[in-house]
C-alpha cells in the first residue's frame, strides 16, 4: 500500500520501496499540497500559482500536466486501477476512494476528545518532526505559506493531543503514563508552567515528594535561565506546600479534579421509525466514556426508567454498584410512561454535564425517529450548560 | 640569569604601590627582573629579544572583568545593524552579506527600532523582500526580540505554541518573536552551533582582544538570552588552553550543583537581579522620569535572594550578581549581610556587576561586607551626562550614576569591565571613561582607573598573587602603550594605542 509521510523527513513509499527519488521535487510538492488540502479539490490555476508562480501560463500548465502524468505513471494503482491523484479538467484532488496511508491524515482524523487511549497514544507517536521538515520552495510564496500554516497547525494539535492524553491517563489511574506524557509536553514547551505544575503534582500524588521538589527546583532554575523570571504564584504555592507538607495540597488536588472537566464527543446514529433509537444509542455511547463510579451515584429511579430503552445502562449499573441485576430489572417490568423516560434522559444529561462537556453529533439525522427528535429539540431549547449539539 | 625578552626605555607602572621602573626582563612565562636606567645589562644575552618601549607606558596585561566572550565571538560573524536608520538600511546591509555568502544563513544584530524611521520591527514579509531564499535572523539590540524571514521560519525549529509569537490578522506569524518564544528560538539556534563553529568564531576575535591589551577576561556566559552551551564550551577552552587569553568562567545560572560539577568556584555574572535603564527594568527607588509610575522590577524576592546567597556562602562559591538600580543593589547587599551573619563566612570576594546607582549606605555596606563593585565606565561615555539616555530615564538622578570616586573613597574595591559585546572591548576607552566621568565629582585618577583594569581585576578573581602587577615572579602579562599615560591629557587617553601585548611571556600583539 502507498504510504505518505509528511511529518519530519517527507517520504513516499510503497511496500517499503522509496518512490521519492523517482519523482521530481514539484511532483512531490504537488502530492503534499493535495494532502494538506485533505481531499478538497484545487483548481489548476491555483496549483500553478502554488508551484510555478514565476512561469508563464503555458509553461506552468505544461509543468502541471507533466507532473500529473509522472505521478500517475510512478505511483501504484489500486485494484480498480485508480491512482492517488484525481485529475480532472478544472482541477485536482486526492482520490478519496484510493486506499493509502498518510501520517497527517491519521492525525487529523484523530479527535483529541477520543476516549480511546490506544488511539491517542498511537497518534502521538506519529509526530516525528515538523510538517515537511527541510522544505522550502524558492519563490513559491504561497506554497511556503502553506507549509508554515500546516506546521503551526500540527504543533497545536500535538500540544492538544499530549494534554488530552495525559488527562485520559490520569482519569484511568495510569499516573505513571500521565507523568511521562506531561514530560513529553515539557520537551515541546519547556517553560510552560501548567506542564510543570502537573508534573510536580503527579510526582506528589504518586508519593514521590522528593522528585516533586526536585522537578520544581529544576524548572525554577530553567525558567530563570531562559526567561529571567520566577514561576507563577500557583506553582510557587504548590512548592511551598510540598516543602511544608501542608494539607492544602489535598485541597489543591481536589480543586484540580473539579477543574479537569472533560469533553465527550458523542456520535449518535438514527434509525427511522424505531422509537427512542437515537436516545438509546447516545446512552450506549455515553456508557463507553463516562466514569462508571460517577454514574453509580446517579439516581436509581432514573436508571430504572432509562433501562427500558437501553439495557446496557442496567448492566453497567449492576457491575459498578454490585446490586443484583434482577432486583433493578424487576422494577422495570411493565410499562414506563414515555414522559418518565424523557425526564430520566434529561436528568442523566444534566447530571453528566456537572463533570463533562457533552458534544453530540447526530449521523444520518434525516432518519431520526420522531420521539428522539422531540427529545433532542427539547434538550436544545432547555439550554443545559455543558451540552451542545453539533 | 638571562632574559628571553627585555623591555627597555619604558615607564613601567608596576601597580605595586608607587613603584615605577624603566625596564623589565622576562624569562619563559614570568617576569624575572626589573630596574632603573641601564641596569639591565646583567640580564641581556645574545638571544634576548629587546623591545624598545620608546618612553611609552608599560603596564600589567589588562583584565576585563566582564566580557561576554562567546557572544562577542559569534556576533563578530553577524551583520551589524547598529547604524541602520530605516528598513532600507537594514536591507542594504543584509543584501551586502547575501551577495558575499549567498548560501549561508544570515544573522544580524543590534537592530534598534528607536533608530529606525519606521519605529517598528520589520515583518517577515519586509525581510522576504530583501532576500527570500536564505534564512535571515535579526536580533534587537538588547536581544529581547528576534525577527525572521519566511525562509528562516521554515529553516529553524520554531516554537509556535509558546507565548511571545506575534501573529497577524490572518493568524499567521509576523516573524517577530518575543519573551518565551524568543528565548526558545535563541536556544534552538544557539544549540545548533557546533563547538567547531564557536571555536572558529573565538579564534577570529583573538587578534582584536590582543590588540586591546587584554590578557585575562572574566567570561560571563550562559543563562537568559545567552546559551548554557557557551559556558560549557568556555570551560573546555580554559582546560585545554586553546587560546592565548586567560579566562575565568562566570556561569550565569542558579544551578549550583551544575556549577560545582564543572569544577567552578564561582557563579554568576549577569545573574539578573533587575534589568537595564534602557528598558526601564532597572529597579529604582524613584519613578522613571520618562515613564511616571514605573520603577523597574526585581527578578527576585528578598526571601529568594536570601536563600540563594546563603547557599553560595555555604558552598564557598564566589557570587556575582547583576544589579543596576538602587533597589536591586539594596536587595543583594541585604542578602549578603544576612548570609555573613548566619554563616560567619567571609573572604569569598563576592561581586556586584554594573552596580550603577548605589547610594552612600550601599557603599558603606559593600565596604563592610567586602563586596566588590565590578563596574562599566564605558556606559558613562555612551549613556551618561547631559542629554543622553540616563538623563532621559532618570531625570536629575542621572548625576548619581556610577559614583566611582565615592565608592573608592568609601573603601569599596572597583574592578572594571567592558561588557563586550554590548560595548567594544576597548580597555583604554574604559580607563578614559572612568577618568572623564561626565559628572566631575565621580571621576577617578588615572592610577586608580589603571588599577580597576589590572590589580583590582586580579584581586576580584583571586589571582592577585600571579597577575595584575609587574613584579618579579609574576606572569609576564604585559601591555606597552604608545605614550606615557600619566602625562597624557586626560581627555586624550582614548587616543592612546597598545603597541605590544605579551601573554605569559609570548608576544600576542605587535602594532
Amino acid at each position: 500500500m502507498l504510504q505518505i509521510n509528511v511529518l519530519g523527513k517527507t517520504k513516499i513509499s510503497c511496500n517499503g520501496e522509496l518512490l521519492d527519488k523517482q519523482l521530481s521535487t514539484k511532483a512531490q510538492a504537488l502530492v503534499y499540497l493535495l494532502i494538506a488540502h485533505n481531499g478538497k479539490f484545487i483548481s489548476r490555476d491555483k496549483i500553478m500559482a502554488y508551484l510555478w508562480p514565476d512561469s508563464t501560463t503555458d509553461a506552468a500548465r505544461y509543468n502541471l500536466r507533466y507532473n500529473l502524468w509522472q505521478l500517475k505513471k510512478l505511483l501504484p494503482h489500486d485494484g480498480a486501477d485508480r491512482s492517488l491523484v484525481l485529475s480532472e479538467k478544472d482541477g485536482c484532488s486526492i482520490d478519496s476512494r484510493y486506499s493509502f496511508q498518510c501520517d497527517l491524515l491519521k492525525i487529523q482524523a484523530c479527535s483529541v476528545h477520543s476516549r480511546d487511549l490506544e488511539e491517542l497514544a498511537h497518534t502521538k507517536g506519529l509526530f516525528c518532526g515538523d510538517f515537511m521538515e527541510g522544505w522550502y520552495l524558492k519563490n513559491c510564496n504561497e506554497f511556503n505559506e502553506m507549509i508554515l500554516f500546516e506546521r503551526m497547525n500540527c504543533e497545536r494539535i500535538q500540544v492538544e493531543l499530549l494534554k488530552a492524553l495525559a488527562r485520559r491517563y490520569e482519569e484511568s489511574g495510569r499516573l505513571e503514563d500521565a507523568l511521562t506524557t506531561w514530560k513529553e509536553m515539557a520537551q515541546v514547551d519547556m517553560d510552560n508552567e501548567e506542564t510543570a505544575y502537573n508534573i510536580v503534582r503527579l510526582y506528589y500524588e504518586m508519593g514521590n515528594r522528593v522528585a516533586a521538589i526536585n522537578h520544581y527546583k529544576k524548572f525554577e532554575t530553567g525558567l530563570w535561565d531562559n526567561l529571567n523570571i520566577a514561576p507563577n504564584e500557583e506553582l510557587q504555592r504548590l512548592h511551598r506546600d510540598l516543602i511544608s507538607g501542608s494539607d492544602s495540597l489535598h485541597s489543591t488536588k481536589k480543586a484540580i479534579q473539579v477543574q479537569t472537566r472533560s469533553t465527550l464527543e458523542i456520535n449518535g446514529h438514527c434509525i427511522k421509525n424505531i422509537d427512542y433509537f437515537l436516545i438509546s444509542d447516545v446512552i450506549s455511547a455515553l456508557l463507553r466514556f463516562v466514569d462508571k463510579g460517577f454514574l453509580a451515584d446517579f439516581e436509581k429511579d432514573y436508571v430504572r426508567d432509562l433501562s427500558v430503552i437501553q439495557r446496557d445502562l442496567l448492566i453497567c449499573y449492576e457491575k459498578t454498584t454490585g446490586q443484583p441485576l434482577e432486583a433493578v430489572a424487576a422494577a422495570t417490568e411493565g410499562h414506563v410512561p414515555a414522559v418518565r423516560i424523557v425526564q430520566a434522559f434529561c436528568k442523566l444529561i444534566e447530571y453528566l454535564t456537572d463533570r463533562y462537556d457533552i458534544r453530540l453529533r447526530i449521523s444520518n439525522r434525516e432518519h431520526i425517529d420522531e420521539v428522539s427528535a422531540q427529545i433532542i429539540e427539547y434538550l436544545e431549547t432547555s439550554g443545559i450548560s455543558g451540552f451542545s449539539l453539533e | 640569569m638571562k632574559a628571553s625578552i627585555l623591555i627597555i626605555n619604558g615607564r613601567c607602572l608596576t601597580q605595586d604601590q608607587d613603584r615605577i621602573c624603566d625596564w623589565l626582563a622576562v624569562d619563559g612565562e614570568r617576569i624575572v627582573a626589573m630596574g632603573q636606567g641601564d641596569t639591565y645589562r646583567d640580564v641581556l644575552s645574545e638571544w634576548t629579544v629587546l623591545i624598545d618601549a620608546r618612553k611609552g607606558t608599560v603596564l600589567p596585561g589588562f583584565i576585563d572583568s566582564h566580557f561576554h566572550v562567546v557572544q562577542t565571538a559569534l556576533n563578530s560573524q553577524c551583520v551589524d545593524l547598529g547604524d541602520a536608520k530605516s528598513f532600507k538600511d537594514i536591507g542594504d546591509l543584509i543584501y551586502e552579506r547575501y551577495k558575499k555568502e549567498p548560501n549561508l544563513p544570515i544573522q544580524a544584530i543590534r537592530m534598534d527600532i528607536h533608530n529606525l524611521k519606521e519605529r517598528r520591527f520589520p515583518s517577515r514579509q519586509d525581510l522576504d523582500k530583501i532576500c527570500s531564499d536564505t534564512p535571515i535572523w535579526i536580533n534587537s539590540s538588547e536581544y529581547q526580540t528576534s525577527v525572521l524571514n519566511t525562509c528562516a521560519l521554515l529553516y529553524y525549529k520554531i516554537p509556535f505554541t509558546v507565548q511571545g509569537v506575534l501573529f497577524d490578522e490572518k493568524r499567521m506569524p509576523t516573524g517577530v518573536f518575543q519573551r518565551q518564544a524568543n528565548a526558545m528560538l535563541r536556544a534552538n539556534i544557539s544549540n545548533q552551533y557546533s563547538d567547531f563553529y564557536r571555536m572558529d568564531a573565538l579564534q577570529n576575535i583573538m587578534p582584536k582582544v590582543a590588540e586591546a591589551g587584554i590578557t585575562t577576561a572574566c567570561a560571563v556566559e550562559g543563562g537568559p538570552i545567552y546559551c548554557d552551551k557557551d559556558a560549557e564550551f568556555i570551560n573546555e577552552i580554559i582546560k585545554r588552553k586553546s587560546v592565548y587569553l586567560d579566562m575565568e568562567l562566570f556561569f550565569q545560572t542558579l544551578d549550583l550543583d551544575r556549577v560545582e560539577s564543572m569544577g567552578l568556584h564561582r557563579v554568576g555574572g549577569c545573574l539578573y537581579v533587575d534589568g537595564t535603564f534602557s528598558a526601564r527594568l532597572a529597579a529604582i527607588s524613584f519613578e522613571y522620569a520618562d515613564a511616571p509610575g514605573e520603577k523597574g522590577c526585581l527578578n527576585f524576592t528578598q526571601d529568594r535572594m536570601n536563600e540563594f546567597v546563603e547557599l553560595c556562602y555555604r558552598r564557598n562559591l564566589q557570587l556575582s550578581l547583576y544589579t543596576i538600580g538602587d533597589r536591586a543593589i539594596e536587595l543583594a547587599l541585604k542578602a549578603h549581610e544576612r548570609a555573613v551573619t548566619l554563616t560567619g563566612i567571609t573572604g569569598l570576594r563576592h561581586r556586584l556587576e554594573h552596580v550603577e546607582l548605589p547610594n552612600a549606605e550601599h557603599i558603606r555596606m559593600a565596604s563592610d561586607l567586602g563586596v566588590i563593585f565590578s563596574v562599566r565606565p564605558i556606559y558613562e561615555l555612551r549613556w551618561g551626562g547631559k542629554g543622553k539616555m540616563y538623563e532621559k530615564r532618570l531625570g536629575e538622578n542621572y548625576k548619581n550614576s556610577n559614583p566611582f570616586r565615592e565608592s573608592l573613597d568609601g573603601g569599596v574595591l572597583l574592578c572594571g569591565g567592558t561588557d563586550s559585546d554590548v560595548c567594544k572591548a576597548n580597555i583604554l576607552l574604559g580607563i578614559h571613561a572612568a577618568v572623564n566621568h561626565p559628572v566631575e565629582q565621580h571621576r577617578v585618577t588615572v592610577p586608580e582607573a589603571l588599577r580597576m583594569f589590572t590589580c583590582n581585576g586580579a584581586y576580584a578573581i583571586g589571582k592577585e598573587a600571579e597577575k595584575g602587577y609587574l613584579k618579579e615572579g609574576y606572569l609576564a602579562d604585559i601591555v606597552v602603550l604608545d605614550g606615557n599615560i600619566l602625562e597624557t591629557e586626560t581627555d586624550r587617553i582614548k587616543e592612546l594605542n597598545v603597541t605590544y601585548t605579551f601573554k605569559s611571556g609570548e608576544l600576542v600583539y605587535h602594532a
